[in-house]
């Protein structure tokens, strides 16, 4: 017997690119399968996404809402001037400001969890002895995202962990594309002193 | 460790914050279950027939189509099975499931051969016969499943002929039946159904076993101790084949339960290249003194494939007594097979 995957319905870790498909019309008697299509092409990540935010149940249920709320909203949205992931996207950080505090709380654990384990990682290999690994890069920036404002954090983490582009975030955030740029760079400028290394080598 | 220094550290950094975090697939699928069955995709159909939909262990004789009936190999021990398994559940986890779309299915099909005895002034006649079952379950996992079964009349004799067969009245003809059931629910049960088990996985008995190997298998072990039942450590790998023939278990569930199977003591890789169908695997195996319980995973991709049970004492000693295979692939609407 041969085994058969169709090609046109197995989703890689990227799905394909569909050119129309991220605008779709969410009206009609198809509307349902629409919606199952976003799903599949959108939850995952995006529960990825919230849960780096608020953890991995209160992203479960932003999902689930999340999906819920379009479908009862689907008549607000306008394929022609956002895309859907956008759109969604918009939906579900909306809805996650509600777990403001716990995502605060969230990071600024992240830096007592730092600050008990050493940055300095040269007493076990001198080869490293140069580097600042990731963990501890990311410890230093995580109380700078928590002291950002909830605008900016959202700018920042939407482009970062989302993948959205400054077009899409603007569109998500009901903000001018002028403003999510201007933000974007603001925030990694401050953000990247506390990862740039004190000596050593150039940064970029 | 992460070097730094290539490339943007702002960038490494915030990949690195919070990358901890784990999105569960078999939740997401019970939210996506949830989340149409809310927005009123799911059509609701008649009541199935009485068939279950997980094949149950065929306690028959079998054999390999296109195989052999007889197995001798036993390629490996302990060590090696677990190094095969993790292997396999890194390839799984490499390789997401196909995702369904909307309006199409997944179509799984079991290819099992079992025994029918019909007594005889002779002394009776024994013969194999293959039965072909195919599921097509649907984009919305609460929609309606269809269900064909079809004995093929092919068929092998392991005592008696034709000849004998015309006499005694029996005839192999080709037979086909259908059903339908929502949720997979032909008799009950299903990935619905609030309970589950390792014959019958729900989708919330999935969503709620546990994600570290090692407690996976803390859990095999206390469901399959069984009073009564003397297999012991094989009993372990029936459980965790029965799951995983239902083919309702995601990537990364069956990658975790790879992991936890390394945990059988005697777990053994018996052949390196079983022929199921067709399809090559290899085959771990657990004895228990008088049959050894085999599942078959390709090495390429981490698929289950079939299972197998091989008669370990006695008179049939080396031959197969049990067999299935097992394919998932995409089809465009129930009754129809992928094109």
């Amino acid at each position: 017997m041969t085994v058969t995957d169709t090609t046109e319905s197995v989703a890689g870790d990227r799905p394909p690119p569909e050119p129309m498909g991220d605008r779709p019309q969410l009206t009609g008697p198809a509307v349902a399968d629409e919606f199952a299509r976003l799903f599949d092409q959108h939850a995952a990540p995006m529960h990825r996404y919230l849960a780096r935010r608020v953890g991995a149940e209160q992203a479960h249920d932003l999902v689930s809402e999340t999906f819920l709320t379009a479908f009862r909203q689907r008549d607000t949205y306008d394929p022609a001037t956002a895309a859907a992931k956008a759109w969604l996207y918009g939906i579900a950080t909306n809805l996650a400001r509600r777990y403001v505090r716990q995502e605060v709380r969230g990071l600024r654990a992240t830096v007592r969890a730092g600050r008990r384990e050493p940055d300095d990682l040269a007493a076990h290999d001198g080869r490293v002895a140069e580097r600042v690994d990731a963990q501890t890069l990311a410890r230093r920036i995580a109380p700078a995202i928590a002291d950002l404002s909830e605008g900016d954090r959202d700018v920042l983490l939407l482009t970062s962990w989302a993948g959205l582009s400054t077009v899409e975030v603007a569109d998500a955030l009901g903000i001018p594309v002028g403003t999510v740029r201007s933000r974007l760079h603001r925030v990694r400028r401050q953000l990247r002193i506390l990862t740039t290394p004190e000596e050593g080598y150039d940064h970029d | 460790m992460t070097d730094l220094r290539s490339s943007d550290d702002l960038d490494r950094a915030l990949s690195a914050l919070h990358a901890d975090a784990e999105t569960d697939s078999a939740r997401i699928q019970q939210t996506r279950a949830a989340f149409l069955d809310a927005v009123g995709q799911t059509p609701v159909k008649k009541r199935g027939s009485r068939r279950r939909w997980v094949i149950a262990a065929a306690a028959a004789l079998a054999l390999v189509a296109g195989g052999s009936l007889y197995t001798t190999t036993l390629a490996g021990g302990s060590a090696e099975a677990k190094v095969e398994l993790d292997d396999a559940a890194q390839r799984i986890a490499a390789t997401p499931d196909p995702v369904v779309a909307p309006g199409k299915y997944r179509y799984l099909v079991w290819h099992v051969w079992n025994t029918n005895y019909t007594e005889t002034p002779g002394g009776g006649l024994r013969v194999l016969e293959e039965t072909v079952i195919e599921v097509w379950v649907p984009a919305n996992i609460r929609g309606t499943w269809y269900r064909r079964d079809t004995d093929t009349g092919r068929h092998q004799w392991i005592k008696g002929s034709n000849e004998e067969a015309r006499k005694a009245g029996i005839s192999f003809g080709r037979s086909t039946t259908t059903s339908s059931a929502r949720c997979g629910a032909f008799d009950g049960g299903g990935p619905c159904a609030k309970n589950g088990s390792w014959q019958d996985p729900s989708l919330d008995w999935i969503a709620g076993l546990p994600k570290d190997p090692k407690a996976l298998f803390e859990q095999l072990k206390k469901d399959g101790t069984i009073q009564g039942n003397d297999r012991g450590e094989t009993e372990l790998l029936v459980k965790a084949q029965d799951a995983l023939r239902t083919g309702m278990l995601p990537a990364d569930v069956r990658a975790t339960l790879y992991r936890a199977l390394g945990n059988l003591e005697n777990l053994k890789i018996s052949d390196k290249a079983a022929n199921l169908d067709g399809q090559i695997g290899i085959a771990y195996s657990s004895d228990d003194g008088s049959s050894r319980e085999e599942i078959v995973i390709d090495p390429k991709t981490g698929a289950y494939i079939g299972s197998r049970e091989v008669a370990t004492s006695g008179r049939n000693r080396g031959h197969v007594l049990s067999y299935s295979s097992f394919t998932t692939s995409i089809a465009p609407a129930p009754w129809k097979t992928p094109r």
